[in-house]
């Protein structure tokens, strides 16, 4: 359990840091009427080593054209930049591409999908990444944060940066923090009703426990908050087992030693891909006008990006839910709106014509 | 004989009593236009209405045309409207980011606050200071103008990335020597 929590502590000290780092991807999917997609994927870095394939965040290899190019950013460093792009017939394809993925966010379920629906008079085109949940228990990120700590979580980095950096920024920065420490919570809640269930579904029967399940599910936000209590900043994973042992008991502890390690290898397992995940950015551009999406709109006129809708991908967004990315657009079917214009023209005239010529007669 | 008495007796008396007549003239309108109706021949173009509207006759046809125009009206009014609802729900999104300026101007049109997003944005990096309304909105005419400007000169360029670098450094340049 120990070893456990270190690596985790560690882990999760990377990945805050990562998030902040310098490797930008954004991809951008193009979608178009008859479901084929061209897909752009630009990855800007300082370090050259990010454009190899193991170290990609999405799908990219040598079948897409890829061009590197680089340039002085403000600190003098070599910013590099990959773009590549690709097209593809259908989502099948990309979610081939999914499946065969070798790059870091290759333990994450993703796929892509789209369906063409004829609405008479418009055809909606939905467009939807998504990425299914790590664990299998339920533990909504919304059970901790308000609906504008939420709201705010789900934004797009660029627009995030841009709040940040705005007129209001004292009370968003202080949102901001506040979000980190409840989702550190979260993060420890959803760790340990993990470990519960995997513990219980394992040894469960053992008539030796004297712990229910509920009774050790009911420990969880003792647990949390011993975790991510202000004592156990500096520590480094020494009393990590004493934290452990003061939620679940000494004696406990003792007793189940292998036990409650072998459920917390099987947990290591199955929240591997969210420790291992990657963060990016997913931008969808639909054919005809947008009329639905669950994203935020490009709102840098001067982005050579502008007019898709934006996501981020990160880990939090996709560990206990399933994170959809989805686009709505419509096209007009203006050979239907003339056809149709004609049949009521004519049902018109008909009657006019029938009354006219009862009125007459 | 006592027959062909009954018969003249019967006679004498409808004539008698013969019918009064209220519209003499109507009758013999009536009883003209119809003889000419009949001897009447229709023209093509009466023949064609009379063959794409010859569905008016039937009340069961008739009905169900007028019930199906109906509700291919009603069918496109309430597509829009759900249409035009979603896209209301869709720009309130990009709304919510930039909430802080709704809340303070909320007659200004979303182009003008993502602008002034952008503007307040490059202020605040550097300083924090009050600007009258009158002042923002020649800043902003500034800037849309300026704005229109480069994306001529960016047009000229051909988006020829050599001259676009060019003309970044040389932007670059005059800006820090006019802070100079």
């Amino acid at each position: 359990m120990k070893k456990r929590f270190k690596i985790l502590f560690t882990v999760f000290i990377m990945l805050m840091f990562s998030s902040c780092g310098d490797n930008e991807t954004h991809v951008i999917n193009t979608v178009h009427e008859d479901g084929s997609v061209n897909r752009k994927v630009t990855v800007k870095t300082t370090d050259k080593k990010d454009f190899i394939q193991k170290n990609s965040r999405v799908p990219v290899d040598s079948t897409w054209r890829i061009e590197i190019t680089y340039d002085i950013n403000e600190n003098k460093d070599t910013v590099w930049l990959l773009t590549a792009d690709k097209h593809f017939d259908s989502v099948e394809e990309i979610n081939e591409e999914y499946d065969k993925d070798k790059g870091s966010n290759r333990a994450l379920k993703r796929s892509a999908d789209f369906t063409k629906s004829f609405k008479w008079f418009t055809t909606v085109f939905r467009y939807t990444e998504t990425i299914e949940k790590v664990l299998t228990i339920d533990c909504p990120m919304s059970d901790f944060l308000t609906g504008e700590e939420l709201k705010f979580a789900y934004l797009p980095g660029k627009i995030r940066g841009d709040l940040k950096n705005g007129p209001d920024s004292v009370r968003i920065k202080e949102m901001e923090e506040r979000i980190d420490r409840k989702s550190e919570e979260w993060l420890w809640t959803c760790e340990f009703r993990q470990w519960v269930e995997v513990f219980y579904d394992l040894f469960g029967d053992n008539p030796d426990l004297g712990i229910t399940r509920d009774e050790m599910r009911s420990r969880e936000s003792e647990f949390a908050q011993l975790m991510t209590g202000d004592d156990n900043n500096n520590d480094e994973g020494a009393n990590l087992d004493s934290l452990f042992a003061t939620v679940v008991g000494e004696d406990f502890v003792k007793t189940f030693k292998t036990e409650i390690d072998s459920a917390g290898s099987v947990v290591d397992t199955i929240d591997s891909p969210f420790w291992g995940a990657s963060k990016y950015d997913m931008e969808i551009r639909m054919p005809g006008r947008i009329i639905a999406s669950n994203g935020y709109a490009e709102i840098d006129p001067d982005s050579d990006n502008g007019g898709g809708i934006l996501w981020t991908v990160k880990g939090d967004y996709f560990l206990t839910e399933t994170y959809e990315m989805w686009a709505e657009s419509k096209v007009n079917n203006y050979f239907i709106w003339i056809i149709t214009g004609l049949f009521i023209l004519f049902v018109s005239s008909g009657l006019i014509f029938y009354h006219r010529k009862a009125k007459s007669s | 004989m006592n027959d062909d008495n009954k018969y003249s007796r019967v006679i004498e008396s409808l004539k008698r009593n013969r019918p009064i007549l209220q519209d003499r003239e109507r009758l013999t309108d009536d009883i003209m236009r119809e003889i000419k109706k009949s001897s009447a021949v229709a023209t093509l173009p009466e023949k064609l209405v009379n063959y794409f509207f010859a569905w008016v006759n039937n009340y069961w046809l008739r009905g169900t045309m007028a019930v199906t125009a109906v509700l291919f009206a009603g069918f496109f009014i309430i597509q829009q409207l759900v249409i035009a609802d979603r896209l209301d729900k869709l720009e309130r999104q990009v709304v919510r980011t930039l909430y802080t300026i709704n809340d303070h101007e909320p007659d200004l049109g979303i182009n003008q606050r993502i602008l002034l997003n952008l503007v307040l944005n490059e202020q605040m990096t550097e300083d924090s200071i009050t600007v009258s309304t009158s002042d923002m909105e020649e800043l902003l005419n500034y800037v849309l103008e300026l704005q229109n400007k480069y994306g001529d000169l960016l047009q000229d360029a051909g988006k020829n990335p050599y001259i676009l670098k060019r003309i970044r450094q040389s932007l670059e340049e005059s800006t820090n020597s006019d802070e100079i």
